[in-house]
């Protein structure tokens, strides 16, 4: 009975492999053809484009800050130095216990400016609202509003001041390419349904800045923002790029992306009890689309907008994937009605099901695995030779996917200047499965775990090292 | 090709053969594929259909990752070799270049050689394909002028424009090549662009006609005329104001846009049209704006009034007032902005009006913007209605706040 059971499950979890590998050769082929139609855009008719334009669309960059004193002025000042026509920044102090208010007051010039301040999402109660004296920062609007515990309250709180059509939302604690509106905006101005554009993410921990502006970037050299830089450029270049392609993304990332402020809006603005307030933010946009029987697409592009400085300590990073995977859990639960539901379309019968089988379920399946194979070690019925050709033909596909990765990455102009760094991440590749992967499917499982017991939640603090300063 | 195929189809379906024949057996031509074919199969065969995929995904795997690796340092490597030649031509003719670009006036070829320190034959040895991403590069430093007197003879001399010609006469980089001539613009023959204004390509074939109203000395508006009905996207009005204002520089007749607004059935390119006689149109053009402001489309009625205001004409301001309590609530804020922006200071009752009787907030909040702005009279009047007891106090401060601190941002910035 019990080999029954066994050779039944080693059949459906082969399948479900097979399923996985081929449904990632189908994201590089797919990813392939979304990245080759944009990169015929080159980087100067695309600037060209906006550039000076009367008719570039508003567009507001909103990010909350909660306690970000180490690094807010530096990178507020990035944020200002946007290369783009017509744009403000909303920057919404979260209710912060640090001096983050105070030093953006003593920085920029700030003096309270008495706002009529109109609900139109719901948000934690704001206080007051704050606009430069000076001239150079006249774009620059705070926000000072009580902590509502999550970043989606702080930018509902920036969305109720915000009047430009298009917003970008990001973290503060990001940055941004000066021409990332710009590579943002274009494929809007081609397609006036888009309703939100994902820029491609990179991680800033071996960055060098100056005033706020990237001016040297190499892969970090510690291991864990290393192989965190890869799985990033595999989700963005490969998953959200291939998804792009086809009109069934399921996430743009909450790191950086530009929405149309009107459907979100419309949508109801993003959910401050969601530990995925991003990807149930694009979810429920694409479902309101959907249920108006207008026509809407989400796109990738592989221009790198945004660094983001990623947790260099497993500490860190648990904290953090925990969270991501108490969201998952809590996005399929919220969201389970769209499920191979058909009036949902390509949402309901592609991206949905792929999320749950191939996103949340993995980690569950894996640890499975990994218990069978305990099971079939100390009953002696391991076929050791058969188990080593299955875990290469695994380990060799994870490394051509990678390989494939960089490889995407550098023909889309590339996020490093030197072959040393493309060298780092071939190794990074070689080790992530064996070292990486495996931390990171405990710590999904332990946000599912973490959700279906009801334990507290908490987003924690990440102490922020910020960049290397050019002097 | 179809003479061998009764040479190749019995190899491809000839069993394999049952083994060697002892140590000294020879194979030749498709004996050795059909050997090696045996023997992998004779290797697999001990292994369950699970392991043999495996292994197929391990060979697969292992060839891409060579493949892979091949062609990124091929890539690489040209890549290097590219920014090396940009750097010794940026080293070189950055400079001079941008001094010629930033001309004024158009110079003789003389004179750009002398200041290139260079004579035309020598330039025209370096590499066309590394002069234009320099050429582009400083283009874009100039993006908001429309015309730069000396950038057709540059391209020529350099060799630029004979490039970009055989790029597209040989269908290489088609749609890069379009592009770079839309942005420096310059023109070229215009039976090379032929091919593409017909493209089956949309991308190529709206590039195409984008660039064929640089390029056609004959008849340079014909694609804006001809799709006078078509819909377009956000992109067009940017191209199409490039396009006119460049003719315009160079002293070219533009389109009479009020006729094409006539001719238009599209609300769209109506609106788009009227949008662009401020910039383009002559006084009888001007005045013929006017009859939007009661036009049945909301569109075209938007379009007026904001052209009415760039004008800034005082003469349209008694029309503006006249219509505003027939307009819907979008059209009324925009009169409110065009009568603040003509600002002849003979409108502060029609402000407060527009505050007294407006049931929208929005609304309110621009009436009392421009009141605000609208000299002393008018920030006379803003104190006064500051009294009127209206529940709107907070509104009083903001605007008197950020009118005074940060010039009305949130109001004047185009949502």
């Amino acid at each position: 009975m019990w080999e029954d059971i066994l050779y039944i499950y080693g059949y459906l979890i082969f399948f479900y492999s097979l399923t996985l590998i081929l449904s990632y050769v189908m994201l590089l082929i797919l990813s392939y053809i979304h990245s080759s139609k944009y990169m015929k855009w080159t980087n100067d008719h695309i600037c060209y484009a906006v550039e000076g334009s009367p008719f570039a669309p508003g567009v507001s960059v909103v990010a909350g800050a909660y306690n970000e004193e180490k690094t807010i002025v530096d990178n507020v000042q990035s944020l200002l130095q946007m290369d783009y026509p017509n744009f403000e920044v909303v920057i919404v102090n979260d209710g912060s216990k640090d001096k983050t208010l105070e030093l953006l007051i003593e920085n920029f010039d700030l003096e309270e400016t008495p706002y009529e301040y109109v609900q139109r999402i719901h948000c934690k109660p704001f206080k007051r609202l704050f606009r430069s004296s000076n001239e150079k920062y006249r774009q620059l609007t705070v926000v000072d509003k009580v902590n509502g515990g999550s970043k989606a309250d702080a930018i509902n709180g920036g969305l109720n001041v915000v009047r430009t059509p298009y917003f970008v939302n990001t973290d503060v604690d990001c940055i941004l390419a000066r021409d990332a509106i710009k590579h943002c905006i274009f494929p809007i101005l081609q397609d006036e349904t888009i309703i939100a554009v994902s820029g491609t993410m990179s991680m800033s921990n071996g960055a060098t800045t100056e005033n706020g502006v990237i001016v040297e970037i190499s892969p970090s050299n510690h291991p864990i923002p290393l192989f965190q830089d890869l799985e990033y450029k595999r989700s963005f270049l490969v998953g959200k790029m291939g998804w792009s392609q086809i009109n069934a993304m399921n996430n743009v990332s909450g790191g950086y992306g530009l929405f149309s402020t009107e459907v979100v809006l419309s949508a109801g603005g993003y959910a401050s009890d969601s530990f995925a307030e991003d990807m149930d933010m694009i979810t429920r946009m694409m479902g309101f689309c959907l249920e108006q029987k207008r026509p809407y697409r989400v796109v990738q592009i592989p221009h790198t907008c945004c660094w983001t400085e990623g947790p260099d300590n497993v500490k860190v990073l648990k904290r953090q994937r925990i969270r991501w995977g108490r969201g998952l859990i809590q996005h399929m639960w919220k969201h389970r009605y769209m499920i191979f539901n058909p009036r949902y379309k390509r949402l309901g019968l592609i991206t949905m099901p792929y999320t749950l089988l191939f996103e949340f379920l993995a980690p569950i399946i894996e640890a499975v695995g990994l218990i069978t194979m305990i099971f079939l070690v100390f009953t002696y019925s391991i076929n050791w030779k058969t188990f080593w050709i299955l875990f290469s033909a695994i380990y060799a596909f994870s490394l051509t996917l990678s390989f494939f990765v960089i490889f995407y990455d550098y023909m889309a102009g590339g996020s490093y200047n030197k072959s040393i760094s493309y060298i780092k991440l071939v190794i990074a590749a070689m080790f992530e499965p064996i070292i990486y992967h495996p931390m990171i499917v405990y710590f999904s499982l332990r946000g599912y775990y973490n959700y279906l017991t009801n334990k507290t939640a908490s987003w924690g603090v990440m102490v922020r090292k910020g960049t290397k300063k050019r002097t | 090709m179809m003479r061998l195929l009764p040479y190749i189809l019995p190899l491809v379906y000839t069993a394999p053969p049952s083994g060697p024949g002892g140590p000294n057996a020879y194979f030749y031509g498709w004996e050795v594929l059909t050997y090696v074919r045996y023997l992998v199969d004779a290797y697999l065969r001990q292994y369950s259909w699970q392991v043999q995929t495996s292994l197929v995904i391990i060979t697969l795997c292992s060839l891409m990752i060579l493949i892979l690796a091949a062609v990124f340092t091929q890539r690489m490597m040209s890549r290097n070799k590219r920014d090396r030649l940009f750097e010794l031509c940026s080293a070189r003719f950055e400079e001079p270049f941008r001094e010629v670009l930033a001309a004024k006036e158009k110079w003789p070829h003389e004179e750009i050689e002398y200041v290139c320190k260079v004579d035309t034959s020598a330039l025209q040895t370096f590499d066309p394909a590394t002069f234009a991403r320099l050429i582009v590069k400083i283009r874009l430093e100039h993006s908001n002028e429309v015309f730069l007197p000396n950038m057709q003879r540059l391209c020529n001399m350099t060799g630029v424009q004979a490039f970009m010609e055989y790029n597209m006469v040989k269908g290489r980089n088609v749609e890069m090549t379009l592009q770079i001539l839309i942005t420096l613009p310059i023109r070229i023959s215009e039976g090379a662009l032929a091919a593409y204004t017909g493209s089956r390509s949309r991308r190529t074939r709206e590039l195409a006609r984008s660039y064929y109203g640089f390029c056609s000395k004959t008849e340079p508006f014909h694609y804006v005329m001809q799709d006078v009905n078509e819909s377009f996207q956000m992109w067009y009005p940017t191209m199409l104001h490039r396009l006119v204002g460049w003719h315009h520089a160079k002293g070219h007749p533009v389109p009479r846009f009020l006729t094409l607004a006539q001719q238009s059935e599209n609300s769209e390119r109506k609106a788009l049209f009227i949008s662009e006689i401020p910039y383009w149109g002559d006084e009888r053009e001007k005045r013929g704006i006017r009859e939007y402001l009661t036009s049945p489309d909301p569109k075209c009625r938007s379009a007026a009034i904001q052209a009415l205001a760039i004008i800034g004409d005082p003469d349209s301001e008694a029309e503006l007032v006249a219509n505003y309590t027939f307009q819907f609530p979008e059209a009324k804020r925009e009169t409110l902005l065009a009568v603040a922006k003509i600002n002849t200071g003979k409108q502060t009752e029609f402000f407060k009006e527009a505050y007294l009787q407006s049931s929208s907030q929005n609304t309110r909040a621009v009436a009392l913007s421009c009141l605000f702005n609208y000299g002393p009279e008018g920030r006379k009047a803003f104190h006064e209605l500051a009294h009127v007891g209206l529940d709107d106090s907070k509104f009083f401060e903001q605007i008197e706040s950020t009118e005074a601190k940060a010039e009305g941002k949130e109001l004047k910035m185009r949502v």
